[in-house]
């Protein structure tokens, strides 16, 4: 049997009533991505019957590979302060293109006091804008900034604004860089599945046998990720397609060795505030007022925490996918 | 005590022969220009490789690369209390310390021999050798502040004990691992000097290390281990049993201008015209990754990033006073391994997953006692394939691997082992399997293409400390055995680190399928619990939880070991008064 019938929102999110026409519009939107087979050993799952072998979690850092590994290879905390800088309007967080992105919060003094992560898309927030504009401000609201206006998120038609000031320079709500999107990802696990038969860098030679022999995609971390994965498991003889519900997730956090300033080792004060245990959409990093100090305070490894990405670092992202055999 | 279906594994391995290669002649090879048509193919600017002629080799130290390996080991962990005196006491041992040229020239002809003649140790070829590396604190002492602080290396600068629980030391003092209670190398008792010495004989190492210790000045000894690997046929084994050492990476670079006169000998042949295949350019021999000097050595052409093959600059500005160059970090962790413990382990969860725990403990290591590869002997141990070089290392993980075809090597039967098929989900060598997780070969990881494994390889130096419990008689189970462990490496933090924090302890990196259930460490708010998922013959698997610390660090410390010739000028010799203003 097919093995979906109908694309669910990013973690089941209900963030209307079940029923809204935002609902039929994600399907669609998904749906179209999907059903965009590049052939075998991709599977439309709606249309496809197979045989599920396993659910393969495609994982990579959060923190951006290239200015981890190549440009700053050997300053490492100018890396941290790098991928915090701002870019240009339209190229916001420029340098956060995992699939991953966060905002840190300090205080008047500049320590850092609140790191929050999301893997969530503005593909998701315009059409939920299209059917429920309260909805959406009331997340600002819960989420970002009680003070969060709906005029302040729309652009001067009236339109949704993905790169509104609440989720780029005060805050974030969802991914701002261009890179970041749901049927990007999808396409690169499809261009994965495409390589199998073609060799994406030259088509007039034969397709890569291994990953040594599979060109280079670019510098992030995911790209190269997700498509040498698939195109291996290709090459394994596995089918391959998607995992409902759809998204791009926080799969892991590791926060073994980060010390409070007595030395004694940091609570759990990681806040999972959109998605769920599984299927991790946003989460936070704030230190109970309670415990007396602040994020900044906290030692990871004998090292001050001065940036936000020194906690992406140690966290990985992911995107599902489902291994299987086509029924026979 | 080991169960009774543990005890007889572990006296079936204590008597098991290994299987050498025999009759087969690299005397030449590696030394001499190749046939024609044999031999590397043509280098482009970025690959030309660096010449360490004999007066380079003769300044780098040589546990660095080709690396001791010798079978007793002493460690003696020094601490310095009187500068100027241990100033002059490190002049003075510089003329003792052991050039990579004279360690090389010792381990061609050794392994030339030993595979000539069928042997393991061939009979009268010995030697004694010393090399000596630094802490942080200790550069510091002998250099003074500043030098130390041009050292750009963080952790190194932290030390091992501020590293501890980052790499999932125990957090509570109450455990026997943590760093408060380690013999050497916790807060209270770090060693400024180490200083490592080996020997073929064990009574060599003995004299030597007397005449070390009466000759010491300016420094104390805090702590000393002796060191010696197994006895018997289990030479080579650490204390659970499983071969070790068998993967090292492959140094690139030159000894002269002679065409095929390389550092690491290589054994591919040239590919044929037109070939699309470009191992002849990746691999040493058969599995052995050729990785750029600079991985080790400060300051040498380094592995590149997007390219497995070429090589990238140096850092600019240096991360090291220039006197460090070719120098190396050298991590210690001396590690206590409780072999009941983790054969009664094996015993017991190869009981619930329907195996052996031969097959249970080969698959938490991914290798058999003997060392073949479970991607080439996913059944039963294979002593041949274990014991020919050529082979044993000879595999990737994802995909099937192909022949490589080899130069012609006399003697050499040529590798007819069933070939390594590709494993992605990992039912032959789980993703647990502790050589899968700290040497992923051709696997994607969180970083994306394998071009980054490369630039996690170490240059591993460990031996057993301890009694023997395999093949004893009456062993001790409490007894301290365990293993040094020593890897160099030109970062601590993107390599030893990297491996152990990420792949080792983390289940689901650089796959999902559980930690290294061999040195793993996690402790997570004082919860050490690991776990590994155990495939089974279905294609089903079992998560099984690992509870105990079989494996338990005691001491150690971050060290670096320079150049020879720093011994006499940045680190020790007669300080310079400084100029008056």
């Amino acid at each position: 049997m097919a093995l979906v019938t109908r694309y669910d929102t990013p973690a089941g999110l209900r963030d209307v009533p079940e029923g809204s026409s935002f609902y039929d519009a994600w399907h669609e939107f998904v749906n179209g991505k999907v059903s965009d087979s590049p052939g075998s050993p991709w599977i439309d799952p709606v249309l496809v019957d197979a045989d599920v072998v396993t659910v393969r979690a495609l994982s990579w850092i959060g923190f951006p590979r290239a200015t981890l590994t190549v440009d700053r290879r050997d300053d490492r905390a100018q890396g941290f302060a790098d991928a915090e800088e701002a870019g240009a309007t339209g190229a916001w967080r420029p340098r956060q293109f995992e699939y991953f992105e966060w905002y840190t919060t300090r205080d008047a003094t500049g320590k850092v006091t609140k790191v929050a992560f999301s893997t969530e898309t503005p593909q998701y927030f315009e059409r939920l804008a299209e059917v429920d504009k309260e909805r959406v401000v009331e997340l600002y609201r819960e989420h970002v900034d009680p003070a969060v206006q709906w005029d302040e998120l729309v652009k001067a038609d009236g339109t949704y604004d993905r790169h509104n000031r609440w989720t780029t320079i005060d805050g974030i709500m969802h991914y701002v860089n261009g890179i970041n999107e749901l049927d990007q990802a999808i396409g690169l696990a499809q261009g994965g599945a495409q390589a199998t038969f073609v060799n994406l860098g030259d088509p007039g030679l034969a397709p890569a046998r291994d990953n040594f022999e599979f060109l280079v995609i670019g510098g992030n971390a995911a790209d190269d990720y997700i498509i040498r994965e698939v195109a291996a498991l290709g090459r394994s003889g596995f089918d391959i397609t998607v995992h409902e519900p759809v998204g791009l997730y926080i799969d892991g956090w590791d926060d073994t060795g980060w010390t409070k300033p007595d030395g004694s080792p940091v609570g759990d004060y990681w806040r999972i505030t959109r998605g769920r245990p599984g299927a991790v959409l946003r989460l936070e990093y704030e230190v109970p007022y309670e415990e007396g100090f602040v994020v900044g305070d906290i030692l990871i490894g004998g090292r001050p925490v001065l940036h936000g990405g020194q906690l992406a670092e140690q966290m990985t992202s992911s995107l599902p996918v489902v291994v299987a055999r086509r029924s026979s | 005590m080991t169960e009774p279906a543990a005890q007889e594994v572990l006296e079936r391995i204590a008597a098991a022969e290994p299987e050498l290669l025999t009759g087969v002649d690299v005397g030449n090879l590696g030394a001499e220009p190749a046939e024609p048509g044999g031999g590397q193919t043509e280098e482009s600017d970025g690959r030309i490789e660096p010449v360490y002629d004999e007066a380079t080799r003769r300044d780098i130290q040589g546990n660095i690369v080709p690396g001791f390996n010798k079978d007793h080991q002493h460690f003696l962990f020094l601490r310095i209390c009187d500068r100027e005196q241990a100033r002059r006491w490190v002049a003075g041992i510089s003329s003792s310390i052991t050039s990579m040229d004279a360690a090389l020239g010792f381990v061609r002809e050794y392994r030339a021999r030993r595979l000539a003649e069928g042997v393991r140790a061939p009979a009268g070829l010995t030697a004694t050798w010393v090399n000596i590396a630094f802490s942080h604190p200790g550069i510091r002492t002998l250099a003074g502040a500043d030098e130390a602080k041009r050292f750009g290396e963080e952790s190194f600068r932290q030390g091992l004990a501020a590293r501890s629980t980052y790499l999932g030391d125990p957090t509570s003092a109450e455990h026997p691992g943590h760093r408060d209670n380690w013999v050497v190398g916790g807060p209270d008792n770090e060693a400024d000097v180490l200083v490592v010495v080996a020997a073929d004989d064990e009574h060599d190492l003995t004299a030597r290390v007397e005449e070390i210790r009466d000759g010491l000045d300016g420094l104390d000894v805090v702590y000393e281990q002796c060191a010696a690997a197994l006895p018997g046929a289990l030479t080579g084994h650490e204390h659970f049993g499983f071969k070790d050492g068998v993967s090292q990476p492959g140094v690139r670079g030159r000894l002269s201008e002679a065409p095929d006169d390389f550092l690491t000998p290589r054994y591919p042949a040239a590919p044929t015209a037109g070939d699309a295949d470009k191992r002849p350019e990746l691999y040493a021999k058969p599995g052995q990754q050729l990785v750029w000097p600079g991985q080790f050595l400060l300051g040498e052409p380094r592995q590149d990033t997007e390219n497995l093959v070429d090589r990238a600059a140096q850092p600019e500005p240096p991360t090291y006073p220039e006197w460090a160059r070719r120098g190396s970090y050298l991590v210690c962790r001396r590690l206590r391994q409780d072999v009941p413990g983790f054969w009664n382990f094996a015993a017991a969860a190869a009981t619930r997953t329907g195996t052996t725990p031969e097959h249970l403990a080969s698959m938490m290591v991914g290798r058999w006692p003997s060392g073949a590869p479970l991607m080439r002997a996913a059944t039963a141990d294979d002593p041949a394939l274990a014991g020919d070089e050529f082979a044993n290392n000879n595999f990737l993980f994802d995909d099937d691997t192909r022949p490589l075809p080899l130069r012609p090597i006399p003697g050499y039967p040529g590798d007819n082992f069933p070939r390594a098929e590709g494993d992605m989900l990992g039912t032959v060598c789980p993703h647990y399997a502790h050589i899968r997780k700290t040497h992923p070969r051709d696997i994607v990881t969180e970083l994306g293409k394998p071009h980054d494994s490369m630039l996690r390889m170490i240059m591993r130096r460990g031996i057993a400390y301890g009694e023997p419990y395999l093949g004893a008689a009456h062993p001790d189970p409490d007894a301290d055995r365990g293993l040094m462990f020593l890897c160099y490496g030109a970062t601590i933090e993107d390599q030893f680190e990297f491996l152990t924090r990420r792949w080792s302890n983390l289940p689901n990196q650089p796959n999902d399928g559980g930690h290294d259930p061999v040195i793993g460490q996690r402790d997570s708010r004082g919860n050490r619990e690991r776990h590994i998922d155990v495939p089974g013959a279905d294609g089903s698997t079992l998560r099984i939880t690992i509870e105990r610390d079989w494996v338990v660090p005691t001491g150690g410390g971050y060290f670096f070991a320079p150049p020879i010739s720093a011994l006499t000028t940045a680190l020790g010799g007669h300080l310079q008064p400084v100029p008056q203003q």
